[in-house]
């Protein structure tokens, strides 16, 4: 192989390697600090008590916490969590269904959700609550 | 186990069907590196389809698609078998003397691939965003659901109910055969689509020019280390680049190789029709690849064989695309990018011209930074063609790759010209990743018109012979 070709071939085994390497370095230093049990399989098992009561198929409405601005990201993703954890059940962005699955940060009471119109059927701790909406009966 | 098991006999049947279909003598044969490295893509892919037409379409029970897939597999192996004892030995790939200091490198760089790939996946199981939020989510649906109308609710617009379904299919598959949810099966279907994406441009460079341009090629598309972190992510890109490059390494071959027969241009269709089944934008690269083999011609004569040729890749493209068009138009929504605008509103994104110029710097600042690779591959490989140079004899089959890969690229290029969702938004959350699709292919590409550097002694293959005659 002539010096040329040489140089080609070593130029793109080092930036092969070095780019491999910078990769598996920074991963190498991530990894052992992460969490034991990552967050969407924490979130999935949060909802385990509740799918066990669900049927197996069907629409089911979504509520959160009502200061929760439009848009927020971490709200959007804990939404589409909790359609994850409970698939098959639909699980639609709307709290006028007759069932309506409660994911909330703040505490809230049985009785303020009554003012708001829904009756607790069951807590499933973690703010985890399932709901029934008397207007939708 | 049974997941596993069942893994294994898909990776098995995979290895039987492009036996069948592209035979060789029975012992082991010089192409069988090849056959084996898109094996795995091949089983998966055919298995997914099983499952979809068995279990979503016609309702049957989990067990009748695993009686199905044996089926097959015995019928694949007896197919096989017998036309082994016909079959000619695979040309032999080109044979020259490679410094062992590459292959050390080539080790080293797999490895920390590898492990890269098994800390990320340890870390995030369930993978990142539209892992579970659309993949692993719609599998759930196919493994949990007694009826098959709620996966694709409209209900449920934001997790894509038109996207395809070949990775959700085979992960839902091995997930009724385990009796159980495991993430660990979707990681290895992951890490086995990935290992496709690297191993048949490998195997192909290196039985149509040679071990050295195939390891420097192996090691170029591992540089691209998103490829890696977004297979580990489980998102169904890498798997969708791995079918592109197994198209269009298949392709190749069977043009440069005509003694292989119509076997791998077949095979080179199904697999683009599996990239229509994985991603909405293998449908594109099935026009893509049909275009590029027709584009790539270097004479009368040359047409007409491609015109011949272009019979059983078009049969393999439509055998998959029977199905992803019976998903499309009875089980799916319409997509969000065609749905949403009239004709007169698409046809004013398209005259308009800032759309243009944002696309294209979007796509050049891409260039420059892509796929995380320390030098932008755009000078990697202007440094690598100026110092190598190109080959002298180059037929129109090994321009394909990168011919195929323009047409993907001007066709991704369209779509976010007209795309209805805001343009920047869409540029910065999807084109690093749909760069990545063709990234494989479009790596074989530069290093099957590069000049061979390792003084390998060619033994031209029948077609290339033919035209330098």
């Amino acid at each position: 192989m002539t010096p040329r070709n040489l140089g080609a071939t070593a130029c793109l085994a080092a930036v092969s390697l070095l780019s491999t390497g910078r990769l598996f370095i920074q991963v190498s230093d991530f990894y052992p600090k992460a969490p034991a049990v990552d967050g969407v399989t924490e979130f999935d098992g949060r909802f385990a008590a509740l799918r066990s009561l669900l049927p197996p198929k069907g629409i089911i409405g979504y509520m959160t916490d009502a200061e929760t601005p439009a848009g927020d990201v971490n709200a959007q993703a804990e939404y589409h969590l909790t359609q994850y954890a409970l698939a098959p059940v639909l699980v639609v962005n709307s709290a006028h269904h007759r069932f309506v699955v409660g994911n909330f940060h703040r505490t809230v009471t049985a009785g303020s959700l009554r003012d708001r119109g829904y009756k607790l059927v069951q807590s499933f701790g973690n703010g985890i609550v399932l709901l029934e909406n008397e207007k939708a009966q | 186990m049974g997941a596993w098991l069942l893994l294994i006999l898909l990776i098995v049947l995979g290895f039987a069907c492009v036996r069948a279909v592209w035979p060789a003598p029975r012992v082991w044969s010089a192409a069988d590196p090849l056959r084996l490295a898109g094996a795995p893509a091949l089983g998966l892919g055919i298995g997914s389809c099983f499952y979809f037409a068995l279990r979503v379409v016609l309702h049957q029970p989990p067990a009748i698609v695993f009686v199905a897939l044996a089926l097959l597999l015995g019928a694949a192996g007896g197919i096989a078998w017998v036309r082994s004892s016909s079959a000619a030995p695979d040309a032999p790939g080109p044979r020259g003397a490679v410094p062992l200091w590459l292959w050390a490198v080539l080790g080293i760089s797999v490895l920390m691939a590898l492990l890269t790939s098994l800390m990320l996946s340890g870390a995030a199981p369930h993978g990142e965003w539209d892992a579970w939020s659309i993949w692993n989510l719609r599998a759930r649906f196919l493994f949990r659901a007694q009826e098959f109308v709620s996966p694709f609710s409209s209900a449920i617009e934001w997790t894509h109910p038109d996207y395809p379904l070949l990775i959700p299919g085979a992960v839902a598959l091995l997930w009724h055969s385990a009796g159980a949810e495991s993430m660990r099966i979707v990681a290895a279907v992951e890490f086995l689509l990935l290992s496709s994406a690297v191993a048949v441009p490998f195997f192909t460079v290196r039985l149509l020019r040679g071990t050295g341009l195939a390891i420097l090629c192996a090691l170029t598309i591992l540089s691209a280390t998103s490829l890696v972190r977004i297979g580990a992510s489980l998102y169904a890109d890498a798997p969708l680049a791995a079918f592109i490059a197994i198209a269009g390494c298949l392709l190749v071959y069977g043009l440069e190789t005509e003694s292989a027969g119509p076997g791998p241009l077949f095979l080179a269709g199904l697999a683009a029709g599996f990239a229509a089944w994985t991603k909405n934008e293998g449908l594109l690269f099935c026009l893509s690849l049909a275009a590029a083999q027709l584009f790539c011609v270097s004479g009368f004569g040359e047409l007409r064989r491609r015109v011949r040729t272009a019979i059983p890749l078009i049969a393999g493209i439509i055998l998959v695309l029977a199905l992803v068009l019976h998903f499309k138009f009875r089980l799916a929504p319409s997509n969000d990018l065609v749905n949403s605008a009239s004709a007169a509103v698409i046809r004013s994104r398209f005259v308009d011209f800032n759309r243009y110029w944002a696309t294209f710097w979007a796509f050049v600042g891409e260039f420059l930074t892509f796929g995380n690779v320390l030098v932008p591959p755009v000078i990697v490989f202007s440094v690598w063609l100026a110092l190598v140079r190109l080959r002298e004899s180059l037929t129109g089959a090994a321009l394909l790759p990168l011919a195929a890969t323009a047409i993907q690229l001007a066709g991704y290029f369209a779509v976010y010209v007209g795309t209805p969702n805001d343009l920047d938004w869409q540029l910065n959350t999807s084109l690093p990743r749909l760069l990545l699709h063709v990234w494989p292919l479009a790596v074989t590409g530069i290093f099957l018109i590069s000049r061979d550097i390792f003084d390998s002694s060619p033994q031209l293959r029948p077609a290339v012979a033919r035209s330098k005659e």
